[in-house]
């Protein structure tokens, strides 16, 4: 195991760093992914080794006063070599841990991703899918953005095909309520061609997810926030605008988990549709 | 009334409480005491001018504000009032949209509540004051003084709407404030919410600083001390006049009296204000002095220091929290702050020192009246109509000394009665009401709105509300009415019904405090906090269960009271 920061072009390897990181790691020099790296992958072990503890304890320190703070709030995400490929998301199926704060921690939750890989939810998957029921797993240890709203942005609308359309559902506080499912986001369409707002459906956010002690927490959104929408129009605009300029670099449709902090946009996933059947095949770019 | 339903439970009032209902459908309501402002049976000029002066006010409130509560009325029985709510009622589309438009309403104006506090509500009252200040009581005709009571009394309905005016801003801005906090702290309490708002300077505590500053001239000047100490209070006044440092002391009791005298004992201005009869001053002393070694001071900067440091905790873990919902918790923390100490001062600008003018004029009218042989004594103007009052004024050959007596008589009898807390209809179901005003008023009057239910007790346990924190071990005193305040030593837990402002200097004497009625924003509620002793209220029984003496445990971390075996 070995451990490279992701805007080193060997984590746009997926077969070293996995789906999930090396779609991150083509994309962190030009676009405003949180920082990090990747631990490359393996065959899952109980526990990491000690030397490797130590070199991980040290890219913790590094990535700290990359950020500016010395014990840092960290995501540890389990990325595995076939995952986030066009053929099935994987979303779920690996654990991943959020609000990891200090060196030891990150251990710890790096094993237990390594460990998730083994799960009985994981094997089943797998083989539901048509994958090899073993497979190697890396880490990605990044920056957790302490989002003021979570979008999740979809270049194709993923309900009808229609191309024309980029569809982003928000909602405030970090993406697992979104993700999960546990809130009803607001939903906004662009028009691909001119970027225009062209439908808006705010809806009423109950509950929203924040980071606390050691992981998070889902809390009701104050009475006064609920019906507001999460995120202003401007940042509707520069989400689609990032979607439909991925699918174009990337080659074809895609979903992005985004973030916004204090008005600063991050990249957090970026990932071909799979759903859409005969869908993901390149898409001639005009 | 609307009396279109008939579901509910009959009330039966004691044989020796008849019943004489103004209308006879006034049966069919839900009729119910609010004995935290008016725990004693009231004077029937206090009655006859808040009406003139309250209903039309509160609603024109009511439609400013879209408020939940469509009518309320208040009527007499007994000499005791007696309450019913209506609550605004309409097609569920129709509700909706009030209710919504109530929320906006309440919510732009608590949000800038300072600001509407500064430039509009506190000029309007300090323009009042100023009127009253102006005018020369003793001094004037009996015609001037007429016409000064009439324009007065159009001031108090003035000030009234300015209470209501600022009532239902306030209690949603605290009300918001509370549910937020829960909101993003799960794993805290209502009574944590009011740790971040405890411990600003409010008039309530102004006046407890300034009754404690006596209480340290008295201990400088051992003569005075050992008088207050040693006397029965009806004696004081004369004793102190007596001697050469006594004398000084009074100065710096009628100064304290001057400021903050204007205030009666009780809500119903018809009682002796302070500046009447200065009793409570001196039962308060006797207590304070028994504490020589007390720094009230440092117990209140120790209040604010709580709050402070509450405060950086919660800051520190919103760190992770959205910037936006940050923000509101700001904008939302300042303004129930404020509205928490609104809710003391504006019992002293509005009940204490506004109307406390119109008792004065009042109580002029009186010393004429008596005076003229009109009255039997000066105070029996307050068991006077008020238009009986206007017609004494004019008419000097009209007197009405046995009428006043009878009433007197008929007010005292009725203290001293035990009066039934609802009469009526009460209702199967309790009332919807929309706004956190509403429901408060509700409250207070002991209707039946919806709460929480209350724990089971286990045996020998008083389940009641957390009032405010801490937990303290003593012997109880039951006081029902102030008269009998002086009974209270230091150490003590206080029982009562429930507390007023005028009760607040009790604070400092009693160890704990203990009430049937209220909840976190009562008044006594409201003052233990700030005064840091434990209080657990709304335990509806505890002055029928407790007795004077028995050991308490006052639990105000749980709200629960236990009755102990032995010391």
């Amino acid at each position: 195991m070995d451990i490279y920061w992701l805007d080193n072009p060997i984590c746009r390897n997926p077969q070293l760093v996995g789906g999930k990181a090396a779609n991150l790691g083509r994309l962190a020099a030009t676009h405003p992914v949180p920082p990090g790296f990747c631990l490359t992958a393996t065959q899952a072990a109980e526990r990491i080794p000690p030397v490797l503890a130590r070199r991980l304890g040290a890219a913790y320190n590094q990535l700290g006063e990359r950020c500016g703070h010395p014990a840092p709030r960290v995501a540890v995400r389990s990325s595995a070599v076939d995952e986030d490929g066009q053929l099935a998301s994987f979303a779920g199926q690996h654990e991943s841990y959020l609000n990891v704060v200090g060196a030891e921690a990150v251990a710890h939750a790096v094993e237990h991703c390594l460990a998730s890989a083994r799960s009985d939810r994981a094997r089943v998957y797998r083989h539901t899918h048509g994958l090899s029921e073993r497979t190697e797993i890396a880490v990605l240890v990044q920056q957790l953005v302490l989002a003021d709203a979570s979008a999740v942005v979809f270049s194709v609308d993923p309900r009808t095909g229609e191309r024309e359309h980029i569809v982003i559902n928000a909602t405030w506080g970090l993406g697992e309520s979104l993700v999960g499912g546990t809130v009803t986001p607001d939903l906004y369409i662009v028009s691909k061609r001119d970027l225009r707002i062209i439908a808006r459906q705010v809806s009423e956010k109950t509950v929203m997810t924040v980071a606390y002690s050691a992981g998070t927490r889902e809390v009701a959104i104050p009475r006064l926030l609920r019906a507001q929408p999460a995120l202003e129009d401007a940042q509707i605009v520069a989400l689609a605008r990032l979607a439909r300029s991925l699918e174009v670099g990337e080659g074809w449709p895609v979903d992005l988990e985004c973030a916004y902090q204090r008005r600063q946009l991050y990249l957090l996933q970026c990932r071909p549709i799979t759903t859409l059947t005969g869908l993901a095949t390149p898409i001639a770019v005009d | 009334m609307d009396t279109q339903t008939l579901v509910g439970t009959p009330l039966t009032a004691p044989d020796d409480f008849p019943v004489v209902w103004p209308d006879p459908a006034f049966a069919m309501g839900h009729w119910t005491r609010d004995r935290e402002h008016m725990p004693d049976p009231l004077t029937p000029m206090f009655f006859s001018t808040a009406g003139e002066m309250g209903v039309e006010s509160r609603n024109r409130v009511t439609e400013t504000y879209d408020e939940a509560v469509a009518q309320r009325r208040d009527i007499l029985i007994n000499n005791y009032i007696y309450t019913h709510i209506t609550p605004y009622a309409g097609p569920p589309e129709a509700l909706a949209a009030r209710a919504q438009r109530n929320r906006e309403k309440l919510s732009t104006i608590s949000l800038r509540l300072e600001q509407v506090w500064r430039e509009e509500w506190l000029p309007r009252l300090e323009a009042h004051w100023d009127f009253w200040h102006a005018f020369d009581v003793r001094g004037a005709s009996r015609e001037a003084l007429l016409a000064h009571l009439n324009e007065s009394v159009l001031r108090g309905s003035q000030l009234y709407e300015i209470h209501y005016l600022m009532g239902s801003p306030m209690w949603f801005a605290i009300d918001e404030f509370e549910t937020l906090y829960c909101d993003l702290f799960p794993d805290q309490t209502k009574l944590d919410a009011h740790r971040l708002l405890q411990g600003f300077d409010n008039k309530t505590l102004e006046i407890g600083r300034a009754l404690w500053h006596l209480r340290d001239l008295a201990l400088q000047t051992p003569d005075v001390a050992l008088a207050i100490n040693v006397l029965p209070t009806k004696m004081l006044w004369a004793i102190l006049d007596s001697f050469a440092t006594g004398r000084a002391f009074l100065d710096e009791v009628r100064a304290f009296l001057a400021a903050y005298g204007g205030r009666s004992d009780l809500w119903d201005w018809g009682y002796p204000s302070w500046q009447d009869d200065p009793m409570p001053v001196f039962n308060n002393l006797k207590a304070y002095l028994a504490q020589p070694d007390r720094d009230l001071q440092a117990e209140l900067a120790e209040a604010a220091a709580e709050r402070e440091a509450a405060i950086v905790e919660a800051r520190r873990a919103l760190v992770t929290y959205p910037t936006p919902v940050v923000e509101h918790f700001e904008q939302l923390l300042r303004s129930a702050q404020l509205a928490l100490v609104l809710t003391e001062n504006h019992t002293y600008y509005i009940d204490f020192n506004g109307f406390g003018w119109i008792h004065r004029i009042v109580r002029e009218f009186g010393n004429r009246f008596a005076a003229a042989g009109q009255l039997h004594q000066p105070d029996d103007v307050f068991y006077l109509l008020l238009n009986e009052l206007r017609a004494l004024a004019t008419d000097t050959t009209l007197e009405y000394r046995e009428r006043a007596a009878e009433r007197l008589a008929e007010v005292k009898r009725w203290a001293a009665y035990d009066e039934p807390g609802e009469l009526g209809l009460r209702p199967a179901e309790p009332l919807y009401l929309y706004s956190p005003d509403a429901r408060r008023m509700l409250r207070y009057v002991g209707g039946h709105v919806a709460e929480m239910d209350l724990p089971q007790a286990e045996p020998d346990t008083l389940v009641g509300q957390a009032g405010a924190a801490g937990k303290v071990r003593g012997p109880a005193r039951v006081i029902l009415s102030l008269n009998d305040a002086h009974r209270l030593q230091p150490g003590e837990i206080l029982v009562t019904t429930t507390t007023s402002p005028p009760w607040t200097p009790l604070f400092l004497t009693a160890a704990a405090v203990v009430t049937d009625m209220g909840g976190l924003l009562s008044h006594g509620a409201v003052v233990a906090r700030e005064y840091r002793i434990p209080a657990v209220v709304g335990t509806r029984s505890a002055t029928e269960i407790i007795r004077d003496g028995q050991w308490l445990e006052v639990d105000g971390n749980q709200g629960v009271v236990r009755l102990l075996r032995e010391a």
